[in-house]
């Protein structure tokens, strides 16, 4: 019975679909209309190899950045090493740039394709097709979001980018792994295989595909990877631009928290066991600390400040919070998904976390957050939020 | 190897599954996702019917047009000025800066691009002279110039005879 099931399956998977008439097979269709001696399945595996590469870089280095500010319980983020972040999220952003020239030429090399006859030989090759279709349409989804997105072109894009870029990367790389699964007796055969006639000009294509990635990579890792920073003529971002010598994601006009943050009735609020409200005066006779930390943005880009402030652990304890507290953090902003961030336990501990009023020895520009702000180490910019309003202990 | 493409495959639609039921149960409403769908489609044909037959055109008319010598390296300084220039574009656009955030794209992305494609043809230039010595005039496919011969994106090497057909 099973074995019947199985032979039916087989069967129906291979059945030959019929073809289309002959006469339609003009233009690209025809068997002779791409001629590229390029073109190889050596090429294409070791195309597809460095192109896998990348997007399982920028897949783990997403899906982190995405536990990070949404961690599920059993996920738990350490305070160090300060700098980690800002290294995973470079990364992400400067692969996903590399990728690009990679998934150009990888199409371009399985570009004939695209045009086979018959469209369809049977319901396998159907389904084979289908799933290349969802990582082609997938990987341009995925490059094209994120391109526009580190451009803060977000007009461009009618939905809400993370969502998008997080869902997206599953339903990718699900299709990624499946067409492994599917090419692999190609790949292995191809690159046993060794050199063949055009070789010279198969390196001479692999290394202009490099040339364009490093290109790419020289005009925009700057924004993030310092001693570059003077050819990045591309970057989004350059570290020192901005208010106080550092860069800023969202102005206080934007946020629309300008009035707010001036009032001088401005109270910070602390919810825990023995609630405390306090003026920024009251909060800067508190113990000072001077910490060296980066901002790190999920867009990629990330700049050093040195920031003095009270410790967060501190006031934790000011309010009577248990050991093992997480804090809850509710900026002055509202209407926004970007209005509160949880720093968890181990971020509350650090005596690097603090609650900031100065950054560079100037009191915060409003741009970065006054009245105070959090920072801390080891987690995106987005979680540390500016314009603090209210804090709240979590058991 | 048939186990590994069997779980490779099992993985695979695991995480696809995933993703589109995360997606339907937990995501934005349909009309949203739909958008997603129609964005991914506009992206892949944008990319089969426009940027592809671009490349493949500008590549026959290099083939025509190029001497051998100077084909590979013409198309990889093309190759790269293409990327580079798309990836660009929507910085060069700037439609994503706000006056009261003067930090965020703070650079003149035009004067970059301009900057960028300057030292690619500078580059090119450089390795054209050194294909031109080691070469000579019309022996394109001799020597081994470790990073320039016969590079490049595109379709056309119709002319060269000598190397066979593509797939």
């Amino acid at each position: 019975m099973v074995r019947r099931a199985g032979t039916t399956l087989t069967g129906l998977l291979h059945r030959r679909l019929p073809a289309p008439p002959e006469r339609l097979r003009v233009g690209p269709f025809r068997a002779d209309a791409f001629t590229s001696p390029l073109r190889s399945e050596r090429l294409t595996s070791q195309l597809g190899i460095a192109l896998g590469t990348t997007f399982t870089i920028c897949f783990v280095t997403g899906i982190l950045s995405h536990g990070i500010q949404h961690p599920p319980s059993w996920f738990a983020w350490p305070s160090r090493p300060a700098d980690l972040y800002r290294v995973t999220q470079g990364v992400h952003v400067a692969t996903g740039i590399v990728a690009v020239p990679l998934l150009l030429a990888k199409l371009w090399s399985v570009y004939p394709r695209l045009f086979e006859w018959p469209p369809a030989r049977d319901l396998a090759h159907a389904l084979s097709r289908a799933s290349v279709l969802v990582l082609v349409a997938g990987g341009l989804f995925e490059l094209t979001t994120g391109i526009l997105n580190i451009a803060r072109w977000y007009a461009a894009m009618p939905f809400f980018f993370t969502t998008a870029h997080h869902w997206v990367a599953w339903i990718t790389v699900g299709a990624l792994v499946v067409h492994i699964g599917v090419k692999l007796p190609i790949v292995v055969r191809a690159l046993r295989r060794g050199s063949v006639a055009v070789d010279a000009s198969r390196r001479g294509l692999l290394a202009a595909v490099t040339a364009t990635a490093g290109v790419l990579t020289l005009a925009t890792v700057g924004q993030t990877l310092r001693p570059l920073t003077r050819i990045a003529v591309l970057a989004p971002r350059h570290p020192d631009i901005g208010p106080q010598g550092l860069p800023v994601n969202r102005s206080a006009v934007q946020a629309k928290v300008t009035d707010l943050a001036r009032d001088p009735a401005y109270r910070l609020r602390i919810d825990g066991p023995r609630p405390a409200t306090l003026t920024r005066a009251r909060l800067a006779a508190l113990p000072q600390h001077t910490v060296e930390l980066p901002i790190s943005c999920v867009e990629g880009w990330s700049a050093t400040g040195h920031w003095t402030g009270v410790r967060v652990r501190d006031l934790l304890a000011l309010v009577g919070a248990p050991p093992g507290a997480r804090l809850r953090a509710e900026s002055l902003e509202t209407g926004t998904s970007y209005t509160h961030a949880v720093l968890p336990a181990s971020h509350c501990r650090d005596p690097l976390t603090l609650l900031a009023l100065r950054l560079n020895g100037a009191p915060l520009d409003l741009d970065h957050g006054y009245p105070c702000r959090i920072i801390a180490p080891n987690l995106p910019g987005v979680m540390q939020t500016k314009w603090v309003g209210r804090l709240v202990v979590l058991p | 190897v048939k186990a590994i493409r069997v779980l490779l495959g099992v993985f695979g639609v695991a995480a696809a599954v995933y993703g589109v039921a995360n997606l339907v149960l937990t995501g934005p409403p349909p009309v949203v996702i739909g958008r997603y769908v129609i964005f991914a489609a506009v992206a892949d044909v944008a990319h089969d019917l426009l940027l592809a037959p671009l490349a493949l055109v500008a590549g026959a008319l290099l083939a025509r047009l190029a001497p051998a010598w100077l084909r590979g390296v013409l198309r990889a300084g093309l190759l790269v000025s293409a990327v580079v220039t798309l990836v660009a574009f929507p910085f060069v656009l700037h439609r994503g800066y706000h006056p009261s955030n003067p930090s965020a794209l703070p650079l003149d992305y035009a004067r970059g691009l301009l900057v960028t494609l300057a030292a690619v043809w500078l580059g090119t230039a450089v390795a054209a002279a050194v294909r031109y010595v080691q070469c000579g005039h019309g022996h394109g496919e001799h020597g081994g110039a470790g990073a320039a011969p016969a590079a490049g994106l595109p379709d056309g090497d119709r002319r060269d005879p000598g190397l066979g057909q593509g797939p």
